[in-house]
């Protein structure tokens, strides 16, 4: 029992603060049919400078917990508890007004379908003039001075060298475009250099290239990883695409029904997958050239509102056991940068291990 | 779009999600009881049926049923509402009561029988308007926007006037500009659906037309037409009512809630009860209507 | 813009030449005899014999179309078989009368509407919201004479605020008669500085003015709380609330504005219920404008003034609705 330490300080090698740290962060949905539990004790750390995947199916509960960081879960009502802490304070106990200083500013997010976030009904010069008056009003005020021009063109000569970052081109005419006027490539590109405006600490990426082609895909994250470690900014980078978290990420959180079931660094947990979750969602990606019939993960995710009692995936694991009937697995620390939730690797029972 | 073929675990679940998202149209039980816990829902219904019982039992409720029917008693003219006469008497000594209730009968009737009959018409049409995008489905949306794009109460008053004032005449005169809603509403759900995967998988397992519009798209459109039917039921008692107060209606002896508000307006300031009895008994059942529809379209529209 | 003014004409005109035909053989098939109504009550078989010989009715159906589209052309529809004069003159008489109850009821409907909509949207599920719902249900469940008819119950008989009905008071009329330059007699009065007059004719107006727009108001309130709160859940309005942007602005500036389309057509249409709904205020009220005019003609089947009545309403609605599609586009740049 010694050796296996409850996750309360993941740490990489180095020695640094996170920006980030979620703690025992529980969200529940009032439904119709009762109270949804959507996460239940989700833990991490995002620490500067990393690119953190969440990786799950869809209804595991990454949305949320991304967007409950900021508290953007719209038109439900319910309850969030636990802790986020970010610059010493805790996001979830801020008031909107608070919050509204750190959006934006100093947490970013880019969403999935790039077009309807964008407004419809304004040009997306004036979108990104609203933001640029808001957060670099000091360096439009500089360009003035300098350069001895009126404040609007100030605005608009920042506006261009931020779009020109993002790699977009004949700017004068996008700055006139309206959102439908453009391509999902063009208008992702657009959504990151509003979000990476104020060079913010920490950039939440929610499914922001699921929509795309994948020709556009791979721009895309290039011009994200780029620009982040430019700006040394974090991501949080949510995806339900193993093959897109393992290309960026330096580490990768795998949830499952509302709870982070493994976390490690992603070379990590390509090479040595302990959770059977984990392994099943492995298994389940097709290897070329090897002609062998498709796996799966049998069963679909439980019902959150009556959740399993003890491990939310007992009912489509393989190794189920009689603990995981009744305990909730803790994160077990499985060595340095690797953690897992599973009974599986509790010392005594150890013996199963590598069935 | 998801090519990367990583990402296909994924997929078997949107599939599902459809699925979820299908059956949460259907009406639920708990939906109904969630809505009976508001209050205002509460309080229209316990109006509607009271109002349907009324009327219903019209025969049995009403003080002086030959009076409700039309029967003059000229010795108690223009009385103000007193122990015998609950809520007066009208020019003919009628009692108010008694006309009211079976006023109530030839408006909520009228009411339930132009939105059922436009219903009746305007579904088909929508349906297959919206899965046909054929001349046949082009045409009746060409005939649906020439209804729509002219105020159906102006409509219905030429028509009344052309096939001639009565109750019976009034009714169809409003059933002609009104079956293109519903013919619209439909066509517009049905377009949203069909390009779901469901709709998709039967067309390509070979379904044919009138299956998958009867097992498919039948179901899911039944919450937003109940829905409209019962917000349109309103709107349709007060339409009998505006057509028989202009005289293109409901013709003496009988009467309707609007012909009764007529009938009591040359003397609103003196004997005000002739008219606005019924016009409130209108206005009740109406704003209930409306309430009641209201809340239940919260909760179809309402998430989960 | 000039492109989209020119087809927006062209199907006016077309319009027109579509409901003008519509109208004609429309009354042609009424019931009654347009000659013997002419004349009125007790008249000899040769004089209904002789006015059908001046009405034209003795010619063939077809000939009589063509005379009636040629004429229309020159502004002339004919003559009222009621009031006996123009139909053109007696409708350019009565719609100032009525147009200034209308643009009232309008104006105050569409802005009282979009106010407390935004107002509801903006308190979602507060006790104002709830307040506002109600209102607002009252307000388009209420029948237009029945809440005419309250009205003057109300406010002339029992409060004794606002007179009971008229255009101005008899007294005022020799006295300090409205002289008729533009049609509206607020803006004659104003102009003429017939104040004693003016103020009258405002006292006068409550009412209808009143009863024309409460209804209108409901629709617009409600169509802008649904359309506002429809809008603050898309993606855009989270985006830019992720960005940092202020609640008052997203709601406001970034909201309002994307919620807007919707209610202008709404508005748009709300021209043709408030016209409907002049035929009973007028009546109850009795006010000498356009609606009264109508029902006259609809309850006496004056055919050539219900023609006349039906065109004027057909432009009306499209000129309503134009105006409506011009400021959709400035609001919305997706139109197209």
């Amino acid at each position: 029992m010694n050796n296996i330490t409850l996750n309360k300080n993941l740490k990489p090698a180095s020695e640094v603060e996170p920006v980030l740290k979620v703690r025992d962060l529980n969200v529940a949905f009032n439904i119709p049919r009762g109270q949804a539990k959507i996460l239940e004790g989700v833990n991490f750390d995002l620490f500067p400078k990393e690119i953190l995947a969440l990786v799950g199916e869809t209804g595991s509960g990454k949305s949320v917990t991304a967007r409950s960081l900021l508290n953007l879960i719209p038109g439900r009502s319910g309850e969030t508890k636990g802790q986020v802490l970010f610059a010493e304070n805790d996001l979830l106990l801020m008031s909107d007004k608070e919050l509204q200083r750190i959006r934006g500013n100093r947490i970013s997010m880019v969403f999935q379908n790039p077009q309807s976030s964008i407004n419809p009904v304004f040009t997306l010069g004036e979108q990104i003039f609203r933001l640029i008056r808001l957060y670099l009003s000091a360096a439009v005020e500089d360009l003035k001075q300098k350069t001895h021009c009126s404040q609007k063109q100030a605005i608009e000569t920042i506006a261009k060298e931020k779009l020109n970052e993002v790699g977009l081109t004949d700017i004068k005419r996008t700055l006139k475009l309206y959102a439908n006027e453009i391509s999902g490539g063009m208008a992702q590109r657009y959504r990151i250099a509003m979000a990476l405006i104020s060079s913010p600490e920490i950039l939440i990426a929610d499914e922001a290239t699921s929509a795309l082609d994948v020709t556009v895909q791979a721009h895309i994250l290039k011009l994200m990883k780029d620009l982040c470690k430019n700006k040394q900014t974090a991501i949080l980078f949510i995806t339900h695409d193993l093959g897109i978290a393992a290309q960026i990420c330096d580490r990768v959180a795998v949830m499952y029904a509302g709870r982070i079931v493994e976390i490690a660094e992603t070379k990590k947990i390509f090479a040595n997958p302990l959770h059977p979750y984990t392994k099943g969602l492995l298994k389940a990606v097709p290897k070329l050239g090897k002609n062998e019939p498709l796996s799966f993960v049998p069963g679909i995710i439980p019902d959150l509102v009556n959740p399993p009692v003890g491990c939310r995936f007992h009912r489509r694991c393989d190794h189920i056991m009689n603990i995981c009937r009744k305990q909730k697995p803790e994160s077990l620390k499985f060595e340095d940068n690797h953690n897992v939730s599973c009974f599986l690797y509790k010392q005594n029972h150890k013996e199963n291990r590598h069935e | 779009m998801k090519e990367n073929p990583m990402a296909m675990q994924t997929d078997s679940y949107d599939i599902m999600a459809q699925k979820v998202i299908q059956e949460h149209r259907k009406v639920k039980w708990f939906q109904l009881r969630r809505l009976l816990k508001r209050k205002a829902a509460f309080l229209s219904l316990i109006i509607l049926v009271l109002a349907l019982v009324a009327v219903l039992f019209a025969p049995w409720i009403a003080p002086y049923p030959e009076q409700g029917q039309g029967a003059v008693n000229l010795e108690h003219r223009l009385q103000a509402p007193s122990p015998s006469y609950f809520l007066g008497t009208d020019v003919y000594g009628r009692d108010m009561l008694s006309r009211v209730i079976w006023g109530g009968r030839i408006s909520l009737f009228g009411g339930v029988c132009i939105v059922f009959f436009a219903a009746l018409i305007g579904v088909p049409l929508g349906l297959w308007a919206g899965y046909n995008e054929g001349i046949s489905g082009a045409v009746i949306s060409r005939v649906v926007e020439l209804f729509l794009s002219f105020p159906s109460t102006l409509i219905a008053m030429a028509i009344s006037i052309l096939i001639g004032a009565g109750w019976f005449t009034a009714i169809i005169a409003l059933i002609i500009p009104w079956w293109p809603w519903y013919t619209r509403l439909v066509q517009g759900e049905v377009l949203s659906i069909k390009q779901t995967l469901y709709v998709e998988a039967a067309q390509m397992l070979g379904y044919g037309k009138l299956y998958i519009i009867f097992r498919h798209l039948l179901p899911n459109i039944m919450t937003p037409v109940l829905v409209m039917i019962l917000l349109d039921l309103g709107p349709a008692i007060i339409a009998i009512g505006l057509l028989s107060f202009i005289g293109l209606g409901t013709q003496p002896p009988m009467a309707d809630w609007g012909l009764m508000v007529w009938e009591g307006a040359p003397n609103i300031l003196s004997e005000w009860w002739i008219s606005i009895v019924p016009g409130c008994a209108m206005f009740m059942v109406v704003i209930a209507f409306n309430i009641f529809g209201d809340a239940l379209k919260d909760i179809f529209d309402s998430k989960g | 813009m000039l492109l989209f003014l020119c087809k927006r004409f062209v199907g006016l005109i077309a319009l027109l030449i579509v409901l003008s035909t519509l109208v004609f053989f429309f009354t042609r098939s009424l019931p009654g005899d347009a000659a013997a109504l002419y004349i009125g009550g007790n008249a000899k078989p040769e004089q209904i014999e002789r006015a059908r010989i001046e009405l034209g009715l003795d010619k063939p159906l077809v000939v009589q179309y063509k005379r009636y589209m040629g004429r229309l052309i020159h502004a002339d529809m004919g003559i009222s078989l009621r009031t006996h004069r123009p139909v053109f003159k007696d409708l350019m008489e009565k719609i100032p009368m009525s147009f200034e109850l209308v643009l009232w009821a309008l104006f105050i409907a569409a802005f009282f509407g979009v106010s407390f909509g935004v107002i509801a949207a903006y308190f979602q599920g507060s006790m104002i919201d709830e307040t506002i719902k109600w209102f607002t249900s009252a307000a388009v469940s209420i029948p237009i004479f029945f809440l005419a008819l309250l009205l003057q119950l109300f406010f002339f008989n029992y409060l004794g605020w606002f007179p009971l009905q008229g255009r101005i008071d008899s007294f005022l009329e020799f006295s300090n008669p409205i002289q008729n330059i533009t049609g509206f007699s607020m803006v004659d009065t104003l102009i003429a500085g017939n104040f004693k007059a003016f103020f009258n004719v405002s006292w006068h107006m409550v009412l209808p003015v009143t009863a024309l727009f409460v209804g209108p108001m409901g629709i617009i309130a409600r169509l802008t709380r649904s359309s506002l709160l429809d809008v603050m859940d898309q993606d855009y309005i989270l985006a830019a609330r992720a960005s940092g942007i202020s609640e008052g602005v997203l709601f406001f500036y970034y909201g309002l504005r994307n919620a807007l389309s919707p209610v202008l057509t709404v508005i748009g249409l709300s021209v043709a219920l408030i016209l409907l709904a002049t035929f009973y205020v007028e009546m109850i009220f009795n006010w000498p404008g356009i609606g009264y005019y109508s029902l006259a003609a609809i309850m006496s089947l004056d055919y050539t003034a219900l023609m006349g009545v039906t065109l004027m309403i057909g432009t009306v609605y499209v000129i309503a609705n134009t105006i409506m599609d011009i400021l959709r586009r400035i609001v919305d740049p997706r139109i197209k």
